[in-house]
């Protein structure tokens, strides 16, 4: 009797949760955890500012274990026609205590879906620029630990990836339109200029630099520029999504008004040329390809500026460049490798010749063992580099991670 | 062919992970009884499956219904669709992920997705019962 008595208990129960489903808020997210053994390798030949020569070398390695991202997703589909969406995210060993990593509302927008050609979104979200950009901190998506380079939270300090993909917008319409075994996608959208603008001192304000006025606290957080961004994506993909084809492009400014912070600023010793707002235009192509079981990737991005004429011929422009293949060898295990590489020419202000100009370049292989639908095992070499005529930097990066999904 | 090039075979066909379709009972497809269509092809069923089409024709909500894990008829559905699980599982997660759907209820048996169809106004599943409830209506047939 007790037997049967919790069994419609919980028939009842379940069945209830289930019907409940589809506009009940669901929530979900992902983590990825990863133990890693970093070497910096570093062989100075001349000082890049004063040309002295040198012979040093030095080797520093270091072993980790590091919550590397978790992202808490809600989703609640409020009728047939809107749809709300939040995603939170955590990085690095996010801890408020320990003033480590990173937390942030990656995006809170609600989306009016009137058909399959029309869907509105407002509120800020990802733009839809090339494939990797789109689900660019998914990490379960990825058979790697170590993201293509420009998409790696982890790196900081280096660039800033504003320079390289639109961050956010807030308003958004994409549809689709299907001929036969394809899809036609479209995506417009507008938002914010890139995020160094939103420290920006308010328009006609004289006083010192990075000191913001009492009334300025009202503002802060928020772009007190004019400047805004807009961009596109058009893209083609076939009934099963096994060739998936896109163009993206932006338009926005800049902001070399205070380059004070992140890329080459992070060397205190050069000086930045006060360009103002630099219009920006960045242009994306992806390709994306199954073929049996060997999974294809390609992507690249070039940002070119419209630097004012009193600057010129002094560039700033920026590249990125990816491919990646993987072959399933069943159901569970997978290996793959891939290459990608990021330039920016603003290094030339730092000294000719620069080895940042020449780019970083990170080749990379691994392996994954999915342990069931929630879990996967990682393996990761990464081989990052930069080669100049002063100094040879390596940074052989070893991971072994998890990731899972809740 | 020899009985030890019949056992060989087999062993290989295990080895390799090689399967022989079974034939099995008719896949039908059930959908809640207000959806305003009566029939669907095997493309219009990937494309509601791999979630690229989320209305239907009147504009309602679709609910895709499936099976946890791996069983016969979810494998054999799949199959119907030219399409590996691991295949839809990653075109799910990415469009979950990206908020571009909703993913799929998930249930446990055929009876629980019966239930949830009957249930749920814009619901759609596939079963193999012959005898189905009131409030569902059988829009595709596939042997």
């Amino acid at each position: 009797m007790i037997k049967r008595f919790i069994a419609t208990f919980f028939a009842f129960f379940l069945s209830g949760a289930a019907l409940a489903q589809e506009n009940e808020l669901l929530i979900y997210g992902y983590a990825q955890t990863y133990f890693a053994q970093r070497t910096t390798e570093y062989t100075l030949y001349q000082s890049p500012l004063t040309g002295i020569p040198f012979d040093q070398y030095f080797n520093v390695k270091n072993r980790n274990f590091t919550l590397q991202q978790a992202n808490l997703f809600f989703q609640k589909q409020m009728n047939d026609k809107f749809m709300f969406f939040m995603n939170l995210e955590f990085t690095a060993n996010y801890s408020s205590r320990l003033g480590s990593g990173t937390f942030g509302v990656q995006e809170a927008w609600i989306s009016y879906r009137q058909s399959d050609l029309l869907t509105v979104k407002f509120g800020p979200m990802l733009p839809v620029f090339n494939n990797l950009s789109e689900i660019r901190n998914r990490n379960p998506l990825f058979p790697y630990v170590f993201r293509p380079v420009m998409y790696e939270t982890m790196i900081t300090g280096l660039f800033e990836l504003d320079d390289y993909l639109p961050e956010q917008a807030f308003l958004q319409a994409t549809g689709t339109l299907q001929r036969g075994e394809y899809y036609f996608d479209y995506a417009v959208h507008l938002g914010n200029s890139e995020r160094r603008y939103l420290d920006r001192r308010p328009p006609g304000y004289e006083g010192e630099e990075g000191v913001p006025p009492q009334n300025y606290n009202l503002y802060l957080g928020e772009d007190m520029s004019l400047s805004k961004a807009v961009g596109a994506r058009i893209g083609l993909r076939d009934r099963r999504e096994r060739l998936k084809f896109g163009i993206s492009a932006t338009y926005d400014t800049d902001n070399k008004q205070t380059p004070t912070v992140g890329s080459i600023a992070r060397f205190e010793t050069v000086v930045l040329p006060e360009m103002g707002d630099v219009p920006r235009y960045r242009i994306g192509s992806d390709f994306s390809y199954k073929y049996g079981d060997f999974d294809f990737e390609f992507e690249g991005v070039m940002v070119r500026h419209k630097v004012p004429a009193q600057f010129a011929p002094i560039s700033i422009d920026k590249n990125f460049l990816y491919g990646h293949v993987t072959y399933n060898i069943d159901f569970r295990t997978f290996v793959w490798a891939n290459y990608s590489w990021m330039n920016d020419n603003s290094f030339e202000l730092l000294l000719p010749g620069s080895a940042d100009k020449n780019g970083l370049h990170v080749p990379s292989l691994g392996f994954g063992y999915r342990l069931n639908e929630f879990a996967t095992l990682k393996f990761q070499h990464v081989q990052a580099r930069l080669r100049s005529p002063y100094f040879d930097l390596d940074l052989p990066f070893t991971f072994f991670g998890l990731s899972v999904i809740f | 062919m020899s009985i030890l090039t019949y056992i060989s075979s087999l062993l290989l066909a295990f080895w390799f992970g090689f399967s022989a379709p079974v034939p099995g009972e008719t896949i039908r497809v059930i959908v809640h009884e207000s959806v305003s269509i009566n029939e669907i092809d095997a493309n219009g069923l990937l494309d509601i499956y791999l979630l690229n089409s989320q209305n239907w024709g009147d504009g309602s909500k679709i609910y895709v219904t499936d099976f946890k894990g791996s069983n016969e008829l979810k494998n054999r559905f799949y199959e119907l669709l030219k399409m590996k699980p691991a295949e839809i599982q990653k075109i799910w997660l990415k469009k979950q992920f990206s908020g571009k759907a909703i993913p799929p209820t998930t249930v446990n048996s055929e009876e629980e997705l019966i239930k949830r169809v009957v249930a749920t106004k814009g619901a759609i599943g596939y079963v193999t019962s012959t005898t189905l409830p009131e409030g569902v209506k059988v829009i595709a047939r596939f042997n």
